[in-house]
């Protein structure tokens, strides 16, 4: 079986990401990843909308999509932090240049 | 600028202006029908290969996208028997770049294209190859890769005992050049992608390459599936030199237009113009299509300002111009066409486009055991 999606992926410069699915199983679906400076560091922050047809049917399955989509975006999430401090760290060792990364 | 056909002479300091003035649309829809792009055609795979004069293969997988984006009802089993049955093969040709063509272009076209090969192979290679008599180095590889298809790599080794002082790789490379390669299957068949070794095309196909050398009838074809075109634009498709006498030869038996730049365009005679107002449909295009890289003037489906933005191989053509340049994403489950527009998409065609591009990739996963989604996503004002 063959299901088809269609999504656009924005980059809003500089700081915002948005995603949103026009075609796809899911009448609609809309995430933002923001980044914005932090006392030093960078803060992401993201945000998710699912909506769904079918009245109180599609809220009760909205609600239990949902629950699982957060976990997968905040394990996401993590690795994504995981990686960026881990990027930090090296720069840090270094001059703080990709140049000296790449050295 | 002029998209209509009209009988405006415009002058030349060479020649005096003969021809009716083609505007970059004009010569736009000319080519989309000719290339097959401006509606799909019920040609079988083997015709539309000879129609094009063979498609660019760099990637294995190219010519089987080529030819859905041309043709009703292709699958991929049509080119595929084809090659299994030794009737196309996979060699290098115009520009020393690999393109799959039918058996008889094989045989035809190579001894035309040869000087290319030679040229080119001396201009990468040349100062590495000092020492080396060329005739006993195309000897010797004939010899080995007849022996059993071997990849250039293999060749070069083997060449290396001969002139140990000399690269292996620039060895097998020169090899390549100097003799007509074709790839053996499984490499170049969809969803096969074997190691690259090579055969001769006389051992593969069992026949002589053709003698004839004279580039008349190359130029003939190159006219009615890119035409009209400048002598540069040949130039530039096939990697050719010298074309003028062949030019004058054939003059008598072809017509001539203008572009805008007042340019002399020569075409065949009964080569199609249709109206420049004619629609014409999104059309996936796969890596280094010959529809993108046949002329030296490619204004008629790449803009200037976006020639140097078609960086990537796969293009998009909208409105039958190159709109911007797409990948293909395999995951787990998932099959992404990733389309980056060079500018804003009307909403109308970017439903165009996205259709098309599900249709395309159920052409990919057609077959897939298991379930897959098919996704297009754009990644909108080329901004990554």
């Amino acid at each position: 079986m063959t299901a088809t999606t269609v999504e656009t992926v924005r980059f809003e410069r500089p700081d915002r990401v948005s995603f949103r699915l026009v075609r796809g199983p899911v009448p609609h679906v809309l995430e933002t990843f923001e980044l914005s400076s932090d006392s030093g560091g960078t803060e992401l922050r993201y945000g998710g909308e699912i909506g769904a047809d079918l009245w109180a049917l599609g809220a009760w399955w909205a609600g239990r999509v949902a629950r699982p989509w957060e976990r997968t975006v905040e394990h996401s999430l993590d690795a994504v932090r995981t990686e960026a401090e881990r990027r930090a760290r090296v720069l840090a060792q270094g001059d703080g240049s990709v140049g000296a990364q790449a050295r | 600028m002029t998209d209509v056909l009209t009988t405006r002479p415009v002058a030349s300091p060479r020649r005096p202006a003969t021809g009716a003035v083609l505007g970059p649309r004009a010569l736009n829809r000319a080519l989309l029908e000719r290339q097959l792009l401006l509606r799909r055609h019920e040609l079988s795979a083997a015709e539309a290969l000879e129609h094009l004069v063979g498609l660019q293969a760099q990637n294995p997988n190219a010519p089987y996208l080529a030819l859905w984006t041309r043709l009703t009802d292709f699958c991929t089993d049509d080119l595929t028997e084809l090659i299994a049955a030794r009737k196309v093969v996979r060699l290098a040709l115009m520009r020393w770049t690999l393109h799959v063509v039918t058996a008889r272009d094989c045989l035809a076209l190579r001894p035309v294209l040869q000087p290319v090969m030679e040229r080119r192979m001396q201009a990468c290679f040349g100062r590495h190859l000092g020492g080396v008599e060329l005739a006993r180095l195309a000897q010797l590889g004939r010899s080995l890769v007849e022996q059993e298809p071997r990849s250039l790599g293999d060749v070069g080794r083997l060449l290396a005992g001969e002139w140990p002082r000399h690269e292996p790789r620039v060895l097998g490379h020169a090899v390549s050049a100097l003799i007509p390669l074709v790839h053996v299957p499984p490499r170049g068949i969809w969803g096969r992608n074997g190691r690259a070794v090579q055969t001769t095309a006389e051992r593969w196909l069992g026949r002589p390459l053709e003698r004839a050398t004279q580039p008349d009838a190359l130029i003939v074809r190159y006219l009615a599936a890119f035409g009209p075109a400048t002598v540069a634009d040949i130039r530039t498709w096939s990697g050719l030199t010298g074309l003028g006498p062949a030019i004058e030869r054939l003059r008598p038996e072809l017509r001539s237009f203008r572009d805008e730049h007042g340019r002399e365009l020569l075409d065949v005679t009964d080569g199609p113009l249709p109206d420049p107002e004619t629609p014409a449909a999104p059309r996936f295009l796969p890596d280094y299509d010959n529809a993108v890289l046949a002329h030296n003037d490619r204004t008629r489906i790449v803009a200037d300002p976006d020639r140097r933005r078609v960086l990537k191989p796969k293009t998009f053509l909208l409105d039958g111009f190159v709109g911007g340049t797409w990948r293909l994403i395999r995951g787990r489950g998932i099959v992404t066409a990733e389309v980056t527009p060079f500018g804003p998409i009307a909403s109308e065609d970017r439903i165009a486009l996205a259709e098309e591009g599900m249709r395309l990739l159920s052409f990919i996963v057609a077959g897939a055991e298991d379930d897959v989604r098919v996704n297009v996503r754009f990644l909108d004002e080329n901004r990554f």
